[in-house]
């Protein structure tokens, strides 16, 4: 295709405008003095201070993090197997099935899976709390850890691992030294995926939690309800930056590993 | 007495499609062996289950006498030469070498004494410590080759090696691999649907259709002595024609055929049942050409020069298509396009075929 | 080599396969699939006060088994007009949503699509990074844009191109404009994976045959865009569907959908059979298309 034309220009410029808008609005009236939208108060960090002495928030903060971090993992190791499983293994019984589960989530309404899980861990008389969360978001980010990481497996040559089975390495071995290090910016992605999803999710939680837990959208969320708060702007750009710091790092992370990988001998 | 590399009854089938059905074969210690055919003839699934990265549908594949067909492709004395080389992309040559030696728990000292013993023969002792990326094509294939090599296999597999590589580097390294395969004493079986390269490498061939082997012979047995017309096509050119009745004359058959336009001769054998329906088949070189004489009639319809041959398509008088060269002897070509000729051949070089 | 060697080197294999496939396929059964028939027997139950509060679907009456399956969940969700209504309206939504972000997306992709590599990749970073920022918070900073007393109105008002506020907040519309909003990547990136991974011969070959410009976008790319097409609206119909966050927010009481009604049954209400009853005819809702798209599995290329 040939320099973009006027038409092409415009739509991506309209459409770019149209997703930062409303982030663009957000971070501003964070350091908004004033309580209303439609007043400039002067640049304030009041409700950044606010958020951070409100205990509630930290602690929902704290659940959040720990449950993204762990269910991340979680779903990016099951994530890896699946890849392997559904990328080499040519034909096995219930591959369509398993097919199925591993892309059905991914378009499933959040309401379904919620109340699916929660009774199921009601019936198996699991106690609800973080480790639920946890267990829920593993399920539900599962789905978009495989894509990622089947995507970037197809592409790896499988006589790579071929060779090195050859030359008297065992499968798993092989995979591990051959496949796995050219994997590397594939699984950051996939994790980095996985942990936002659940870091955001409120539905899923919301259904899936139990007395005493709470996780930071489920907080946030209440406070909406409440009546719109000025702290919640304060909280949503420390959000954002670290998510902007965690994609920036990540990027540079595994551009240094593929760099590493390469010299290493 | 058993062969080096015995395959029994080997067959695959991915649900109900049999890319290998039922190959008996026996490859003999220190042989060149080459598995021909066209894509889809299932050589190449053959080759990763004599390497062990296939598991048959049934059979077995013995190496020396003993069993392999169960053992898991990272622990059979064999080792395989890739099409793409599969070079490891992070590890430098010498690395990349010292792979296989370092699974079988070698010592240092001995590894790199391996290692720059086949670099050495390889020409490749100057490159030891560049990446992969940084190499030419040739260069990768013979690191990709003494990576193989340096675990000193029973076998090691080849599969079409040579694609890669341009015409001139192409039979330079087929020459190669002929010296050195004598040099090291080892057995190789390589795959390949280039027939020219084949004929090339080989002490045997073993031509492969749609999952089965159709003749097995050194190259000469197979290219003068086809069984079939399949083969008799697939290595080099030649002519065909349809035989009727057969009148025997001392050691010479006079085959008279519809489809030549004339009568043939062909030296007597019994192997071809001739009341049944068989046919001739003529190598284009050996094809005479003369303006006048005996033979087929028919005038010449296209003239090719290549360089090194003459190549003339003759349309008979019966219609048919017959096909003859000469060798470039830096005359002038005698005849030419429109030309009246007679074709005709000894009857040594007629060969008889039933299917 | 003996032969036990060579028969457990190849069990082994069987064994590490069967376990590598047997992870994640349990993981599934147990946390998305088997759920699902739970939500069905549940839906067959009774509310009743306490944990869990529905009825078991067996009890023992001596030596009797006693099977008591409640269809009275059903037959309210299928003949009350609220949620005949709810459900309908979801399905509205979604779809006017899926045309908007397609007429929107399309031109976006194709037009990152035709920049050069380089600035593509840029490009595609900048649509993906509001994605990675919370969705929620994205949808509570339109509440702040949209409101009676918001930015869009202080702007408007402002330029004097309206006289009163406009009442966006809590109405259909600011439901239209968040969901298209929080959607749209979904529906960009497939499409754009698919024209950037075009055969450009093709179009090559369509203008060498006498095609315009628009003659052959039309008659070549956008045919062959239509997988990338098919994807993106699957991958924003089926969750629309079911969507609670931005009606809940954004949205008013004139427009009740399901995702919203299956939240309040549960906790509002706290009644967990009728709240499995709705979802289960939401699924019902949904099979068809959620079949029809499997056979071609969405990609998120995120």
């Amino acid at each position: 295709m040939t320099k973009p034309s006027l038409f092409n220009r415009l739509s991506i410029l309209f459409g770019l405008a149209f997703f930062y808008l409303p982030i663009v609005v957000l971070v501003i009236y964070s350091f908004n003095g004033s309580k209303l939208v439609t007043v400039w108060g002067g640049f304030s960090t009041q409700w950044y201070a606010a958020v951070l002495n409100n205990p509630s928030i930290i602690e929902g903060a704290k659940v959040s993090f720990l449950v993204a971090a762990v269910s991340a993992t979680a779903a990016t190791v099951l994530g890896i197997l699946a890849a392997i499983v559904m990328v080499r293994l040519r034909r096995f019984r219930g591959r369509a099935l398993l097919n199925g589960m591993l892309l059905a989530p991914m378009v499933m309404p959040e309401v379904v899976m919620a109340v699916s899980m929660l009774l199921m861990f009601v019936t198996l008389g699991i106690d609800r709390g973080p480790l639920t969360i946890t267990l829920a978001h593993t399920t539900f980010t599962l789905c978009f850890a495989t894509v990622v990481l089947q995507s970037r497996l197809v592409e790896l040559d499988p006589s790579l691992e071929e060779a090195a089975r050859d030359l008297g390495c065992p499968p798993a071995k092989a995979f591990v030294h051959v496949a796995l290090p050219n994997m590397i910016p594939a699984i950051v992605s996939a994790w980095l995926l996985s942990f936002t999803l659940s870091l955001d999710d409120l539905v899923i939680s919301s259904f899936t939690t139990g007395p005493g837990a709470s996780t930071l959208p489920m907080k946030i969320y209440s406070q909406i309800k409440f009546g719109v708060t000025p702290e919640i702007n304060a909280i949503s750009t420390i959000i954002l930056g670290i998510v902007v710091l965690g994609l920036v790092a990540a990027q540079l992370l595994s551009r240094r590993t593929e760099q590493r990988a390469g010299a290493a001998a | 007495m058993q062969s080096y590399i015995s395959i029994e009854n080997l067959a695959k089938s991915y649900g109900v499609v049999h890319a290998v059905n039922n190959i008996n074969l026996g490859i003999e210690k220190g042989e060149f062996f080459s598995l021909l055919g066209p894509s889809g003839c299932g050589k190449s699934t053959l080759l990763r289950m004599i390497a062990g990265f296939e598991t048959p549908t049934s059979g077995v594949i013995r190496l020396e006498g003993t069993d392999v067909t169960d053992v898991p492709a990272h622990r059979r004395p064999t080792n395989m030469m890739f099409q793409s080389y599969a070079l490891f992309p992070h590890l430098t040559v010498g690395k990349n070498i010292a792979f296989g030696l370092q699974q079988d728990g070698l010592d240092k000292i001995e590894i790199k004494k391996r290692i720059d013993d086949v670099a050495e023969k390889l020409q490749l002792t100057a490159l030891l410590d560049r990446k992969p990326a940084q190499l030419s094509g040739g260069q990768r294939q013979r690191v990709a080759l003494a990576r193989a090599l340096v675990k000193r296999p029973k076998v090691l597999l080849l599969d079409e090696p040579l694609g890669a590589l341009d015409k001139n580097l192409r039979t330079e390294t087929q020459l190669e691999l002929v010296r050195l395969q004598r040099e090291l004493g080892l057995t190789f079986i390589i795959v390949t649907h280039d027939q020219h390269e084949a004929m090339t490498v080989s002490t045997r061939i073993a031509i492969m259709k749609q999952g089965q082997v159709l003749q097995v012979g050194s190259p000469a047995n197979v290219y003068e002595a086809p069984h079939s017309r399949y083969v008799a096509k697939f290595l080099g050119e030649t002519n065909v024609f349809a035989g009727g009745r057969a009148e025997r004359n001392g050691d010479t058959l006079q085959i008279d055929s519809n489809e030549a336009g004339g009568q043939v001769r062909a030296t007597f054998t019994d192997r071809v049942a001739l009341d049944a329906p068989f046919w001739v088949s003529v190598r284009p070189e050996r094809v005479a050409l003369a303006t006048s004489g005996t033979g087929l009639e028919g005038t010449v319809e296209q003239l090719t020069y290549t360089g090194v041959e003459r190549h003339y398509r003759v349309r008979l008088n019966s219609g048919a298509i017959l096909d003859a060269r000469r060798v470039n002897l830096g005359a002038e070509s005698d005849l030419g396009v429109g030309d009246r000729v007679f074709a005709s051949w000894p009857p040594q070089a007629s060969r008889l075929l039933a299917e | 080599m003996s032969a036990e060697l060579i028969s457990s080197a190849r069990m082994g294999d069987r064994w590490g396969k069967r376990l590598l496939i047997g992870i994640p396929y349990a993981w599934l059964l147990v946390l998305f699939l088997a759920p699902f028939a739970l939500v069905a027997a549940i839906s067959l139950s009774t509310v009743r006060l306490g944990m869990p509060p529905f009825e078991p679907l067996t009890a023992w009456d001596g030596s009797i088994l006693n099977l008591r399956l409640n269809f009275e969940n059903f037959l309210y969700v299928l003949t009350d007009d609220t949620y005949l209504l709810a459900y309908l309206t979801s399905l509205k939504v979604a779809a006017i949503s899926t045309a908007v972000m397609l007429l929107i997306a399309y031109p976006l992709a194709y037009g990152i699509a035709s920049c050069a590599p380089s600035s593509r990749s840029l490009l595609v970073f900048l649509v993906i990074v509001p994605f990675w920022s919370s969705m929620l918070i994205r949808v509570y900073s339109w509440m702040s844009i949209l409101r009676n007393d918001g930015l869009l109105n202080a702007l408007l008002l402002k330029l004097g191109l309206i006289s009163e506020p406009l009442r966006i907040l809590n109405t259909e519309t600011a439901i239209y404009i968040g969901i298209v909003y929080t959607y749209l990547p979904f529906m960009v990136l497939p499409i754009y994976s698919n024209l950037v991974s075009a055969d450009r011969t093709l179009i090559e070959a369509a203008r060498d045959l006498g095609c315009s410009r628009i003659s052959a976008f039309w008659r070549v790319t956008f045919p062959l865009s239509w997988p990338g097409v098919a994807a993106g609206c699957a991958l924003v119909f089926i969750p629309v569907v079911g969507e609670f966050v931005i009606p809940d927010l954004l949205g008013g009481a004139d427009t009740q959908m399901i995702g919203r009604a299956i939240w309040l049954e549960f906790f509002n209400n706290r009644d967990w059979p009728m709240a499995a009853a709705v979802t289960i005819v939401l699924l019902a809702l949904l099979v068809v298309p959620i079949v029809f798209f499997q056979s071609r599995p969405p990609r998120a290329g995120a």
